[in-house]
């Protein structure tokens, strides 16, 4: 992982969801290395990161939390604050995609699946989301910025609850973005594209009609993500920055 | 055209002449005779014009909605206006096993289900940001709008427009669905997420013959809904004058006067009808222009 480009998030306290995902574990280091204290959301691999980044210097704790339970997403809340005093950057970890052999039309597809679903990614984003704010708006000054699929803005068969839930947090970005003007915060997204391993083998090799045609790496994400929290991006909100090779660019395939 | 901004004009009467509005409609007719359309929300404004115009193209008419007195009666003057079949059937889009079991009845008594037009739902909030947004409206937004009207509803009719091979279903969205609004998150997301399953489930089930589309429909105030907060922005007293105030949110709506609920029924119809047969997978605003971009002189 080489980025060519610094920030300094020197004092700053980054809190990051989905923190198991390779793409939220990347921009974990990357805002460590940029002086950042990090929590992290997540299971295993996200206290693996938490150590991880403590034993190379920086500061860093991972919580386990339970998406699917409101009361537990907001004492988990309660703990970051508690632990680190205050949250400066929130980055959604929002990315969801629907498992290759799990993907069925709508009248088909798994309801608890769906369920669970949109308990992390539609109401687990507006929860965390609220609760970081709240402590941002009472300091005046914070940036939220949420990974998101490109598909909440090319929506794709088979995938019904990870198009709702995408498409729902470009809703809320764009919203928040302008709604929470009074209080100092920018709210902007990330809509990463596609993933290598996304793809059912036999497919029509999705990525090589994909005007950079490759897959979605987790640097390409973490780099964007981190340009619009820091302060190069002031006048940035409420904006969704695809970063997908060109894929909702058009379409890439000759006629 | 009549210039705007008397204020001793009727609301209704201002704008005769501009963009149909107040005149008699010449509503375009589809022959859609010997169809089924099952609506939900006919209580409603626009579930209601939307109803009301399909049994007039010669559909018959599964009316559903939450609130059994007001849906009864709005059937029955569907009913008497067109001479229409139409029958209520009073249901809770928010209990799964509601609607199962009211799409049996509604394939029991009309045999088929032609056009599905899910439009049951609301804008429910405190009108807060989203550290201050109420929590059980922010799921009702979810459970009612995405999930029960949209996805519950259509996985069970689904499968009857496949034996079919054919079937046209209409989502109603929002302009809220296409932009962000303030202070309104649990709409918002809600909306844009229909907005999104419109264009997935046009590509899921277009082999089938199933097309989907969306209606997405601007302001709709009007004096008798002075006490909804949603629209606590909105000079009600001079009307007009909140077209011609560039403090007031409406003055942004560049056809200045509210929508219709006929402005959708028009949408619903073409939708429905076989002219949009190569159309599917669309989200159209009915907003007055309102999203097209801002009005006003920057």
């Amino acid at each position: 992982m080489i980025f060519t480009f610094t920030f300094d998030f020197g004092g700053r306290t980054a809190l990051v969801t989905d923190a198991d995902a390779a793409t939220m574990r990347t921009l974990s280091l990357a805002l460590s290395r940029s002086g950042t204290r990090v929590a992290l959301f997540g299971r295993e691999r996200a206290a693996e990161t938490a150590r991880e980044l403590c034993a190379s210097g920086g500061e860093a704790e991972a919580f386990d939390v339970d998406y699917r339970d409101d009361d537990a997403i907001g004492k988990t809340m309660d703990s970051v604050l508690a632990r680190f005093g205050k949250i400066d950057l929130l980055f959604n970890g929002a990315y969801v995609v629907v498992p290759v052999d799990k993907r069925k039309r709508l009248h088909e597809f798994d309801m608890e699946l769906y369920e669970e679903i949109l308990a992390q990614y539609y109401h687990g984003l507006y929860r965390v989301t609220k609760a970081a704010v709240r402590d941002m708006a009472k300091r005046g000054e914070g940036a939220v910025v949420n990974i998101i699929s490109i598909r909440g803005m090319v929506p794709v068969p088979g995938q019904t609850p990870a198009v709702a839930a995408s498409a729902a947090a470009v809703g809320f970005t764009r919203m928040w973005g302008v709604e929470l003007k009074e209080t100092g915060v920018r709210v902007n997204a990330v809509a990463a594209g596609l993933a290598a391993d996304e793809h059912a083998s036999g497919d029509r090799q999705p990525l090589s009609h994909l005007a950079v045609p490759r897959a979605t790496k987790p640097e390409d994400i973490a780099a964007a993500a981190m340009f619009l929290a820091s302060d190069e991006a002031s006048y940035i909100t409420g904006t969704i920055l695809p970063v997908d090779g060109g894929f909702q660019a058009g379409y890439a395939r000759s006629f | 055209m009549k210039k705007h901004g008397n204020r001793n004009d009727d609301v209704r009467t201002m704008f005769t002449g501009m963009y149909g509005y107040g005149k008699e409609y010449q509503p375009a007719r589809a022959d859609l005779g010997g169809r089924v359309a099952l609506i939900t929300g006919t209580a409603g404004m626009i579930g209601f014009a939307a109803a009301k115009r399909l049994a007039q193209s010669g559909c018959a008419i599964a009316a559903w909605d939450l609130c059994e007195d007001s849906g009864e009666a709005k059937a029955r003057e569907i009913a008497d206006a067109t001479g229409g079949n139409v029958v209520f059937y009073k249901v809770d889009v928010t209990d799964r096993q509601a609607i199962t079991d009211a799409v049996a009845r509604v394939i029991a008594d009309f045999g088929k289900i032609d056009v599905l037009f899910c439009n049951a739902g609301g804008n429910w909030g405190n009108r807060k940001p989203v550290y201050e947004f109420d929590d059980e409206l922010f799921r009702r937004n979810e459970r009612v709008n995405l999930t029960g009207s949209v996805v519950w509803l259509c996985r069970e009719v689904i499968p009857h427009m496949i034996r079919q091979g054919k079937g046209s279903i209409i989502i109603t969205s929002s302009v809220c669905g296409v932009t962000g609004l303030r202070n309104q998150c649990g709409f918002v997301g809600s909306k844009f997420a229909v907005s999104a399953l419109t264009r997935s489930m046009a590509l899921e089930y277009a082999r089938d013959n199933i097309r989907v589309n969306c209606i997405a429909p601007g302001s709709t105030p009007r004096p008798e809904d002075k006490l909804n907060p949603l629209w606590d922005t909105v000079d009600f007293e001079n009307f007009e004058k909140n077209f011609s105030n560039p403090e007031n949110l409406l003055y942004d709506i560049p056809i200045p006067r509210p929508a219709e609920p006929d402005d959708m029924a028009g949408l619903v119809q073409y939708f429905a009808s076989d002219d949009a047969a190569y159309t599917t997978g669309q989200v159209v605003c009915v907003d007055g222009g309102w999203t097209a971009g801002f009005s006003g002189n920057y």
